[in-house]
């Protein structure tokens, strides 16, 4: 069993404040070091926050631009419902302005600029690919003799995407063409 | 070959006594001995000794006077980790002081049987020893040891398996018995001769439970001559321990081996070229 053989009372407290003494300028030196790596590392944090918070300020600003279209169906049901006896609609513009909207809604998507006459535009962006993508598919349900284009790309300098969908018309002859020659 | 100097400084109450020393071939020469009379705090005085005489590059050691605390005993064998810790809580209960706190240090060795062991627990006030600590390595010093009061006098007396160490503490005596390094028993009394040589019977008998041998002699030290002469009862009934020889060059004449301050840094700088640390 070890044993120590001399009292010296170089305890820990007084051998650390003999090493603070002897290597006071070390100390000093280590101690200025660690305020500028703080100093810095506070910045970057900062700095890397107000990044964060920007794409999170951009992200909110994606879903706060969600349009409640509940009220646009009713409005449109009501015309639809005083204008049948009358005239019909010039050809489902609204409805499909209604449709898009509500796409846009369900998958969080805002919308930048659309147009839904006889070509088609829609510029749309939101954070998640994929939801671009549905939102995409979901426009193509509608039907129609219409052609889909969709090209979707991220934004530099954000965490979002945008996509820009355009469809043409397909034109009704070519349609009965292909329809004539499948016979 | 001759070792490194050492340096070794003793406080006392009016004068702080620093001496250089070396080995050369198992002979202790005294080489510098350096009195500064003292004026102030223990730690102003140490730093200006220091800045003074003090030396870089050397080992450093120091006593301070102050009354013995120590206490010897005998438990089962420890690990060193749970003799720190067993030295610190038992010294922490034995020698608590509110007004003064203190610092503690112990010592051990192997006990009468292989299951057991002696283990000496020193307390010293902490103000103080960070106050010499600081000054000394304010001054560039590389302090190894600070001891205790009047434990530096086994080193100067041969270190004897038994002898009695008759001091001044205060307006009183200590007498306390030493086995070598190791204070085992102690005791303050008054001044009285018979009060002395009845505290050096008690000291003898509180340590034989430790095997230690009757007393070889008695050192009779920091006395005036007057005290010192009433005291001569005891050197004729225990016999008295000459200071081991040593061996003065240079400036180590003005070297006095009747002052106990003189007597206490040459102890110590014993301890550092025997011990090291």
């Amino acid at each position: 069993m070890e044993n120590k053989e001399n009292v010296n009372f170089i305890g820990p407290d007084i051998q650390w404040m003999c090493w603070y003494i002897r290597y006071q300028k070390v100390w000093w030196i280590l101690l200025a070091l660690m305020v500028v790596l703080l100093v810095g590392s506070v910045t970057m944090g900062t700095k890397a926050y107000i990044q964060y918070q920007d794409i999170i300020e951009k992200q909110t600003e994606v879903t706060s631009h969600h349009i409640d279209t509940k009220e646009a169906h009713s409005v449109y049901e009501a015309m639809v419902h005083e204008n049948t006896k009358e005239e019909s609609l010039p050809q489902g513009t609204l409805k499909e302005c209604i449709y898009v909207l509500d796409a846009s809604n369900t998958y969080h998507i805002q919308l930048v600029e659309w147009s839904t006459m006889n070509q088609w535009y829609i510029e749309a962006k939101g954070s998640s690919e994929t939801e671009l993508h549905q939102f995409s598919s979901m426009l193509s349900r509608l039907g129609g003799h219409r052609h889909y284009d969709e090209v979707v790309e991220k934004e530099s300098g954000t965490a979002l995407y945008r996509s820009r969908i355009t469809a043409t018309m397909e034109s009704l002859t070519n349609s009965q063409k292909k329809s004539a020659s499948s016979r | 070959m001759k070792t490194n100097s050492v340096m070794s400084i003793a406080i006392g109450q009016d004068e702080i006594v620093g001496v250089k020393a070396y080995k050369i071939e198992g002979t202790n020469v005294l080489e510098d001995i350096i009195v500064q009379k003292r004026h102030s705090d223990m730690g102003t005085d140490m730093k200006e000794f220091f800045d003074y005489y003090g030396e870089t590059g050397i080992s450093i050691g120091c006593v301070f006077e102050s009354p013995l605390q120590s206490v010897y005993m005998e438990t089962p064998m420890m690990h060193k980790i749970d003799q720190y810790l067993f030295a610190q809580r038992e010294g922490k209960r034995i020698f608590q002081n509110e007004e003064f706190p203190n610092a503690i240090d112990f010592a051990s060795r192997p006990g009468t049987t292989e299951e057991l062991m002696f283990i000496l627990i020193v307390a010293l006030e902490r103000k103080q020893v960070k106050q010499v600590a600081r000054g000394i390595q304010q001054g560039g010093g590389d302090l190894r040891v600070i001891d205790y009061w009047p434990a530096p006098l086994a080193f100067s007396r041969g270190r004897e398996s038994s002898m009695l160490c008759i001091t001044p503490e205060g307006d009183k005596v200590r007498v306390s018995l030493w086995n070598y390094k190791f204070c085992t028993a102690h005791v303050l009394v008054s001044s009285e001769i018979e009060a002395v040589l009845t505290a050096c019977k008690k000291v003898y008998e509180d340590s034989k439970q430790y095997n230690v041998p009757y007393p070889k002699g008695a050192i009779v030290v920091g006395f005036d001559e007057t005290r010192t002469k009433e005291f001569e009862p005891i050197l004729e009934t225990y016999g008295t321990i000459d200071q081991v020889p040593l061996h003065i060059v240079d400036k180590g004449e003005g070297y006095n081996p009747q002052n106990i301050n003189h007597e206490m840094a040459w102890g110590l700088a014993i301890r550092l070229l025997v011990d090291g640390k």
